[in-house]
């Protein structure tokens, strides 16, 4: 993702004379940069950061020394990116220790020996390229599945979107609203241990809620009255049925994909108080999937413009929700609704996306790697 | 080697050394460079005008040249100082200056006769 060329190694010594050594030793294969304290050398990590392979610090220095310069790099992130190997005079055993403690990757002790200078260098340095470009090459792969992951699953939504009788948006909305909700919920209550992964897998079988319709008869689904009992019967199969044709498909049932898609085409119509269908589960008998889609469905049905209805204003369809008036559901929940409100009728209007870029995956995939 | 004598006499690895740092052209140039260094003007400085705690800096970076360097008596009493110096040990440190002021001497005339 950012592969720009570092190939400055930055050395920090107060003394003129192991400055020269060092470089002395190095030129030949590397551009060289120098820094006589630690004021000076935080000044260029600053400016050329992104040009630097590799510091080689001096411990004792005037102004601010090589401690500091630790802490300092470390309080701005710049240890995962760029390795510091100590080149002190000093060797107890303490001190080393510390140095390690605030992020040095190694130490090179005194007297210099060329061949090892070169060698630790040159060792360090490509064990950074190479991780910094794993990074970047798992965290596109990411991103590339991810894209490909949602079109598919757009297009297929759409398709069943047309057969419904519906807008082409439901889905759409359904993904946004839900998202929302979910980190909404994230923040207020952390028992339902929802990380980013499982937002995102949550979100995405969303579209997947009413796929049960295409096994219901036209004649049901865009009759433009009020539905008989045993029409309305008939209409409610669609979760069941959803969720049996998942249940079928030749792909492990163990993805978490399909499973959330399971949970929520069965039992996005369950309600907290257990008066939902098909099963009449009962509060967190629900899985959370199903009772955040089950919430965001009734809030875009009812500012909707159906076949059957007009579209309700935004602040009725919520006042509707609270009441009771659609059926009972988890009081976080409407809580999260109510609070995400604002953002929600945003993303209806402008039918914007969370949408992730490749800085965000790339950044999941550098905190998969710190976590090795 | 003629070379590795007489620096044997001045208590300089010169062997060692050239080992270490790649090549006898950069030893004998890191060498001429050691006469230009001030660490040891600077220590020698400090201490008079009783900055003690530039002076620790001073001869600390001394010691590191004398190690980069081979320059093992210089290094031993350098070394000395520089722990002296660490504790705070000032009169300790002062009487080790004579013989630090010997080997320094001795060091630098034998670079300028090569």
């Amino acid at each position: 993702m950012n592969n720009s060329r570092r190939n400055y190694i930055l050395i920090v010594d107060d003394a003129d004379f192991n400055r020269l050594l060092l470089s002395d030793m190095l030129k030949e294969d590397y551009k060289i940069i120098e820094a006589k304290n630690g004021i000076e050398a935080m000044e260029i990590l600053h400016q050329q950061g992104d040009c630097i392979s590799l510091v080689l610090l001096d411990l004792v220095m005037p102004e601010m020394d090589g401690f500091q310069v630790l802490q300092c790099m470390r309080n701005e992130k710049m240890e995962e990116k760029i390795p510091v190997i100590i080149i002190s005079s000093e060797n107890s055993a303490h001190i080393i220790q510390k140095g390690y403690e605030l992020g040095a990757i190694d130490y090179i002790s005194r007297p210099f020996n060329e061949m090892i200078v070169k060698r630790r260098v040159i060792n360090t340095i490509r064990l950074y390229t190479r991780q910094r470009t794993l990074i970047s090459m798992i965290g596109k792969q990411m991103y590339t599945n991810e894209k490909n992951n949602m079109m598919m699953i757009n297009i297929l939504s759409h398709i069943v979107e047309v057969r419904n009788g519906e807008s082409g948006v439901h889905v759409l909305n359904i993904k946004a609203i839900t998202e929302l909700i979910l980190r909404r919920l994230k923040k207020k209550d952390p028992s339902y241990h929802l990380d980013e992964q499982k937002i995102m897998v949550i979100s995405n079988a969303a579209a997947f809620h009413d796929i049960g319709k295409i096994l219901i008869p036209e004649e049901i689904l865009n009759k433009p009255g009020k539905l008989t009992p045993e029409e309305y019967e008939i209409m409610k199969t669609h979760a069941l049925k959803g969720a049996d044709m998942l249940l079928s498909i030749p792909v492990q049932n163990e993805e978490e994909l399909i499973k959330s898609a399971y949970e929520i085409c069965r039992w996005h119509h369950e309600r907290y108080d257990g008066s939902g269908y098909p099963d009449g589960l009962k509060e967190e008998e629900i899985p959370i999937s199903a009772q955040v889609v089950s919430i965001a469905d009734v809030y875009d049905a009812l500012t909707s413009e159906r076949v059957y209805k007009k579209a309700i204003p935004h602040r009725k369809a919520l006042k509707m929700i609270l009441d009771g008036e659609c059926g009972y559901f988890n009081p976080i929940l409407t809580e999260c609704l109510i609070e995400e409100a604002g953002n929600i009728q945003e993303a209806l209007n402008i039918q914007k996306l969370m949408k992730k870029d490749e800085k965000d995956f790339h950044n999941m995939a550098a905190n998969l790697i710190s976590q090795i | 080697m003629k070379m590795q004598q007489i620096f044997n006499e001045t208590g300089v690895n010169y062997e060692d050394t050239v080992a270490r740092l790649g090549s006898e052209e950069r030893v004998l140039r890191f060498f001429k460079l050691f006469l230009k260094d001030e660490s040891y003007k600077n220590f020698c400085k400090f201490m008079e005008e009783k900055n003690y705690p530039e002076a620790f800096r001073s001869i600390h970076t001394l010691k590191g040249v004398c190690m980069n360097l081979g320059f093992t008596d210089l290094l031993d009493v350098s070394s000395e100082i520089t722990e002296l110096l660490r504790r705070e040990d000032i009169e300790k440190a002062k009487e080790l200056m004579p013989e630090l002021a010997l080997q320094h001497e001795k060091i630098c005339k034998v670079i300028e006769t090569i």
